[in-house]
């Protein structure tokens, strides 16, 4: 009994540690002593029901060609992120990015041609360009005189105080203890069974003729495939565009592209008339003047999405990877 | 730390099992310790207010059983005063404020005084009732004052009781801490048992209900007076099993370490009258008012007027001690009035109602049902749109709900096993037999499988 309680304590102990460090449980998740949670797709691993449960698509394809001594810059969104979208893939070793929503990231200098990509998926569009143009890269400043060691003060250590959090965060408990196949195979019992009774999925995933989405894109908000869009906002948005585009022209890019990704519900309810048809409104806006990396006719032809991920498969990956290359060689 | 997340089950488990393999003065310290940890998961820079708070009611305590006179009081008034403070300038500055520049408006005058917009530290009023509890007691002579500073900081900071209560006297927890618990499996096992029933109560009742509740309460104006009926007949339900099932789990925890915190609830939707309801109805509060507030103020010796007074008073300050908010004193307000009117009725009415148990408990059903209805409003203006569509009988104009069909029977049936169990099995047996570990094991999977695990804290860690 005592061996069974010191057990039980060195486990549960373990557990609460691992809850507190994110380091730890990625560690373990890279050298394959815990299951990547996303390995069946992002919608899967929050709806866990079973139809959905394919294993996500790993799509590496390295260019074959010559590279082109062009510097691609690319803010994108988790379309292509590293890990979905290796750098090995651009017809460029010349290659950065940052994640479009971050603010005041530092440009990085390079010579010779470069191009910009802004890549984002249709559901966060409105909100990255309706109200302002897109400026999130910013050059950095010249070094400033190095501050001396910070002196203390009682308004700084009162907001340290207040801002101060015990770290934990629940999902890496999720991951060390739910992840594997034979958990993974009794949340589907759970998840099909409310799914069939109750017609209950998880809240931040919607069903649509079949297909997991996320339920952003239908519930009503910004970000909703429903939306209505007026006129004026979208005159709005190309607005903005246009003058980010001058902006990083103004910095010395060559070009500046915008690629919009459509969200995976866009293209199921493309023909209902309740859909504000946000990518072909702003593509084909007659004064947008930045060119557009657009996938959407190719998207509308076939299914580039993966069952139980709201990102593309690697056909839609590839396509959008060859889009970009072009532009890349074209320089 | 919410007692319906992952990281409360390993912390729990770790706190126990450490628990019982220490000595007393180890337990102690785990259990403070631990307690420290509990409450800082929430806002670490809050448990400075604790902190303050024990300090002074610590030595307050001491000095008040070691004086005499005047002096007795002034120490009691600079424990008050400590806790009060704190409970006013963080629960009540923002809305006194906030009148104030409305007041001020009317004559075109300006409001000067500082816009703080704090935030309120999770459960302040609970554990500031339970700390004033320690040195009015003392005060009392009831208690002798608690020399042992760890003990006395874990009387307020106990984390199963901590952040909603049941508020307890210092007589019946103090003592507790000083004894030494044995492991035993019976505490244990009933323990857990109460625990899973709060947790069911909470993931598989309340926060279903909630769906429902917070679809029509967060927009009233779009919703036809059915929906509006079904929707305050559940949030009656839904505050239930939120608060109740808070209150088991924190009892359950304490029983599996020995301890034994009081009785919160019991069944409080089959009073037959207001009055009955709040002998049944967070119990834990009910007395603190009635010992600390309305028996002070004379309660009903002093003739009927005064009777009506200090019930208008306890139950204006009840209302007040929930939320900083004119919805939250109309709602005490109601509770007033509706006891003062059952009084009159039965004093000045020159015959007997005819009374039937059945009628008078949904009766009263239907009157708590109405003042829930200002408890959970976002604001008077949409109270007044739901009370408006409710009292003029809006049912026919429709009905709309965000749940399928199955899933609107499944909570009445939920409701209709609640009252069953809360009837019929008070009590679950602990012995060792099958039937224990199978029902400990089917209400795990019940809790499981129809769980609605949204992360929402309970209702009553606001106040």
């Amino acid at each position: 009994m005592k061996v069974l309680k010191y057990i039980a304590l060195v486990i549960c102990g373990f557990l609460w540690f691992l809850g507190c460090s994110r380091d730890t449980v990625v560690y373990l998740v890279d050298n394959g002593f815990i299951g990547d949670d996303f390995r069946y797709g992002d919608l899967y691993r929050l709806s866990n029901l079973s139809a959905y449960r394919v294993p996500a698509e790993k799509c590496d394809r390295p260019y074959r060609g010559a590279k082109v001594p062009v510097a691609l810059y690319l803010a994108g969104d988790s379309f292509t992120e590293e890990g979905r979208v290796n750098r090995k893939e651009y017809a460029t070793d010349r290659y950065f990015r940052s994640f479009v929503a971050d603010g005041q990231v530092p440009l990085q200098p390079s010579d010779g041609k470069k191009i910009l990509v802004i890549e984002t998926v249709e559901r966060h569009l409105r909100e990255r360009f309706s109200e302002k143009p897109w400026m999130n890269w910013v050059v950095p400043q010249p070094a400033a005189a190095v501050p001396g060691p910070e002196s203390f003060s009682f308004a700084g250590l009162y907001r340290a105080l207040v801002d101060y959090k015990i770290p934990y965060r629940e999902e890496m408990h999720e991951s060390v203890l739910f992840s594997s196949d034979f958990i993974l195979k009794i949340k589907e019992w759970k998840a099909d069974f409310n799914y069939r009774i109750f017609g209950r999925v998880d809240p931040k995933v919607g069903v649509l003729k079949n297909q997991l989405v996320y339920d952003l894109d239908l519930a009503p908000g910004i970000s909703s495939v429903y939306d209505p869009v007026p006129e004026e906002e979208i005159s709005r948005i190309v607005k903005h565009a246009n003058a980010t585009r001058e902006h990083y022209r103004s910095l010395g890019f060559d070009e500046v592209y915008l690629s919009i990704i459509p969200n995976k519900s866009s293209l199921l309810i493309r023909d209902d008339t309740a859909y504000n048809h946000l990518v072909e409104r702003v593509e084909g806006h007659p004064d947008l003047q930045v060119p557009v990396i657009s996938v959407w006719k190719a998207f509308t032809a076939k299914n580039y999405y993966q069952a139980g991920d709201s990102h593309w498969n690697c056909a839609g990956q590839k396509l959008w990877v060859d889009a970009v290359n072009e532009r890349l060689s074209n320089h | 730390m919410l007692f319906d997340s992952l990281q409360f089950i390993l912390f729990y488990i770790v706190v126990t099992i450490l628990y019982f393999s220490i000595r007393h003065r180890g337990r102690i310290w785990l259990l403070l310790l631990a307690s420290c940890y509990f409450y800082l998961v929430f806002k670490p820079v809050y448990i400075l207010i604790l902190l303050v708070t024990i300090v002074v009611d610590y030595f307050a305590g001491i000095w008040i059983a070691n004086s005499e006179g005047r002096k007795r009081k002034w120490f009691l008034v600079l424990s008050l005063i400590a806790n009060i403070g704190f409970l006013a300038f963080f629960k009540y500055w923002n809305f006194f404020n906030d009148n104030l520049t409305h007041l001020l408006s009317l004559f075109g005058m300006v409001n000067h005084l500082p816009d703080y917009r704090l935030e309120l530290p999770i459960g302040l009023s609970f554990h500031t009732f339970q700390a004033m509890s320690y040195t009015i007691e003392v005060y009392r002579r009831k208690q002798k004052p608690e020399k042992d500073f760890i003990i006395y900081s874990l009387y307020v900071m106990f984390y199963p009781q901590l952040v909603a209560g049941p508020i307890e006297r210092p007589q019946n927890m103090l003592p507790q801490f000083h004894t030494f618990f044995r492991f035993n499996w019976e505490n244990m096992k009933s323990g857990l048992m109460l625990m899973l029933w709060g947790l069911f109560k909470k993931v598989v009742i309340s926060n279903r209900l909630a769906e429902m509740v917070d679809y029509c309460f967060d927009n009233p104006a779009e919703h036809p007076g059915l929906t509006l009926l079904v929707a305050s007949v559940f949030y009656s339900f839904q505050i239930y099993c939120d608060f109740s099932g808070y209150s088991d789990i924190a009892i359950g925890a304490g029983r599996t370490m020995g301890f034994t915190l009081m009785k919160n609830f019991d069944v409080p939707y089959l009073s037959k009258s207001i009055g009955e309801f709040w002998r049944r109805w967070h119990i834990s509060l009910s007395t603190w008012f009635k010992d600390y507030l309305y028996i002070p103020l004379g309660g009903s010796r002093e003739g009927e007027w005064k009777l009506y007074r200090n019930l208008a008073i306890v139950f204006l300050v009840s209302g007040l001690w929930h939320g900083a908010a004119w919805t939250f004193i109309i709602w005490g307000g109601l509770h007033a009035v509706f006891q003062i009117l059952a009084r009159m009725r039965d004093r000045y009415l020159p015959f007997r109602v005819p009374k039937s148990d059945v009628l008078s408990v949904i009766f009263t059903f239907v009157l708590v049902t109405l003042a829930w209805v200002f408890f959970r409003a976002k604001g008077l203006y949409n109270a007044k749109v739901i009370l408006g569509k409710l009292l003029t009988f809006d049912f026919f104009s429709g009905y709309s709900m965000p749940y399928s069909v199955n899933e609107f029977i499944f909570c009445w049936l939920l409701i209709a096993a609640l009252f069953l169990k809360d009837i019929f099995a008070t009590e679950t047996s602990v012995k060792n037999t099958p039937v224990f570990y199978l029902k400990f094991a089917g209400l795990a999977v019940l809790c499981y499988f129809f769980g609605v695990f949204s992360g929402d804290q309970f209702i009553y860690f606001q106040f």
